[in-house]
């Protein structure tokens, strides 16, 4: 039945302390399932405030709630995207300095096949070696769903690789 | 953990892709000044509903500005919270209000009007990205929402229990179709307090790698395309948490739950929705809750997903013959000792 929700903060760190130390981690990890930085800081932005709202009656793993915020703000935005018409030719303005890397491009275009979750899990998994429990609660399901999110997209990226060789 | 399904050289090469690409554009850390002025620029935007601190979303000025902010900045007198928004403010931001949509809070959070009492909170609609304030029903004068799976229209209606079950997709066929075939094998999985008819062509057994032994798998004995699993794990997640409420595909003759309540099974057709995927689940109306159900298998809560293994690409409503087999499967699963 819904009531109020408010447990007392098992996690000792503070928000500020929480933020030096996982800044560059967060932001790497928005990087990889966006695929663009810029987007990558908003939606980080997005997830600290939201963090910072209910850092105190967070119970524990804050880490798991900024992921879940960083991947469902990638939904949000994924989704507002695909309804927006250009009514006008994008001018590319930014230095070159800015431009994204073979490499960043490889994420894009290989990763971008892949749902979002499916992408937050590897990267979570991949890149950040986590558990699967660990990924489970980050992404708000279970360890065999985060497992089962996870080989999915492992089999279709593997898919997707061997197509471009 | 086990990790033999794992491709650890594809696991290696993606890591060295992603460790390269942050490389070529690395973040930029955030520095206690910036979270610093973040935290007070928010605290200015803050304002008190039902006990519960709330922040108005797209008015929140950005915590990571990448900007230093002078340290003097910092110092002196705090500034008063804004007052709290009016009522035609708070309207601007939540465009549509509706009275017992089911769904998970977006920010985890509800509230409770501090005058009225009334309970609500904020889901964001998956297609729109609208913010949707959800007020929880009244008991004593319960309307449940409706959205039209095929439109999204939303609509509100009496709740009167029993009688708001979401209607059957219109190509369902009747559940006395779906009985299990007579070649078919029963296992007594006492783990889960169920037995479950099987194919003979797939077997149960339960999986504790990966779940603390709260997993059934229901796997083919013979690897190729039509290999199938089924997973089956307890979890906290009562039906009608989605975005959409479950559909009721009817009632299982004869499955009670252990409070004595008709088992119904249902599914969460997810097959337009990016990840094209369809859920099936053991389910029983939550009576407190009219139109509203509670996920069950094993005495409690539960989740079915069905997948093929070979693929794992997941059941779409179009898999007719997928969808029979697991309702089948699920249609012959009896409570035992």
């Amino acid at each position: 039945m819904i009531e109020p929700i408010r447990t007392t903060a098992a996690h000792t760190l503070s928000f500020e302390e929480f933020v030096l130390n996982n800044s560059i981690a967060l932001q790497d990890f928005a990087f990889l399932v966006i695929g663009n930085r810029e987007d990558a800081l908003d939606a980080v932005q997005d997830a600290l405030i939201g963090a910072f709202k209910h850092w105190h009656s967070m119970s524990h793993n804050p880490g798991a709630y900024v992921r879940r915020s960083i991947v469902n703000a990638n939904i949000t935005a994924w989704r507002k995207r695909r309804k927006e018409t250009p009514t006008a030719d994008f001018t590319w303005s930014q230095s070159q300095a800015d431009a994204p890397g073979v490499e960043t491009m490889w994420v894009r275009r290989i990763c971008g096949q892949l749902p979002r979750k499916q992408r937050a899990a590897i990267v979570m998994r991949c890149y950040e070696d986590m558990s699967f429990a660990d990924i489970g609660t980050a992404l708000g399901c279970s360890a065999a769903s985060a497992r089962s999110l996870y080989q999915r997209g492992v089999t279709k990226l593997r898919t997707i690789m061997n197509g471009e060789k | 953990m086990n990790t033999d399904f794992e491709d650890h050289e594809l696991n290696e090469a993606l890591k060295a892709h992603f460790s390269a690409a942050v490389e070529e554009q690395p973040a930029q850390p955030i520095f206690a000044s910036t979270i610093k002025a973040g935290q007070r620029k928010m605290g200015r935007r803050q304002w008190v509903v039902g006990g519960a601190t709330v922040l108005a979303a797209g008015i929140v000025t950005t915590l990571l500005t990448m900007t230093f902010v002078p340290s003097s900045a910092l110092v002196g007198v705090p500034e008063p919270l804004a007052p709290a928004p009016s009522p035609s403010e708070e309207e601007d931001q939540t465009r549509t209000v509706v009275i017992g949509q089911s769904g998970q809070p977006a920010d985890g959070e509800y509230y409770t009007d501090p005058e009225t009492g009334e309970q609500y909170y904020y889901i964001v609609d998956p297609e729109t990205g609208e913010i949707i304030k959800v007020i929880v029903p009244d008991p004593d004068s319960p309307q449940v929402a409706r959205q039209d799976p095929e439109t999204g229209q939303i609509t509100l209606i009496p709740a009167v229990p029993g009688s708001n079950l979401p209607a059957p997709p219109k190509d369902a066929p009747e559940i006395g179709a779906w009985t299990p075939g007579p070649d078919w094998k029963t296992y007594n999985l006492k783990t889960f307090g169920i037995s479950v008819q099987l194919p003979k062509n797939m077997v149960a057994f339960l999986d504790k790698e990966f779940d603390n032994g709260y997993r059934l798998d229901t796997k083919a004995t013979r690897a190729g395309k039509d290999m199938k699993e089924i997973l089956v794990w307890p979890e906290s997640l009562a039906a009608g948490n989605g975005s959409e409420p479950p559909y009721d595909l009817g009632k299982v003759p004869g499955l009670m739950d252990a409070k004595g309540r008709q088992v119904h099974i249902g599914y969460f057709d997810n097959s337009n929705s990016e990840e094209d995927w369809a859920e099936f689940l053991l389910m029983v109306p939550d009576d407190s809750q009219p139109g509203s159900y509670d996920a069950l298998l094993d005495f409690g809560k539960g989740k079915v997903y069905f997948g093929s293994d070979d693929n794992w690409m997941p059941l779409t409503k179009k898999d007719q013959k997928d969808r029979e087999l697991i309702v089948a499967i699920l249609a012959s699963v009896k409570v035992i000792d």
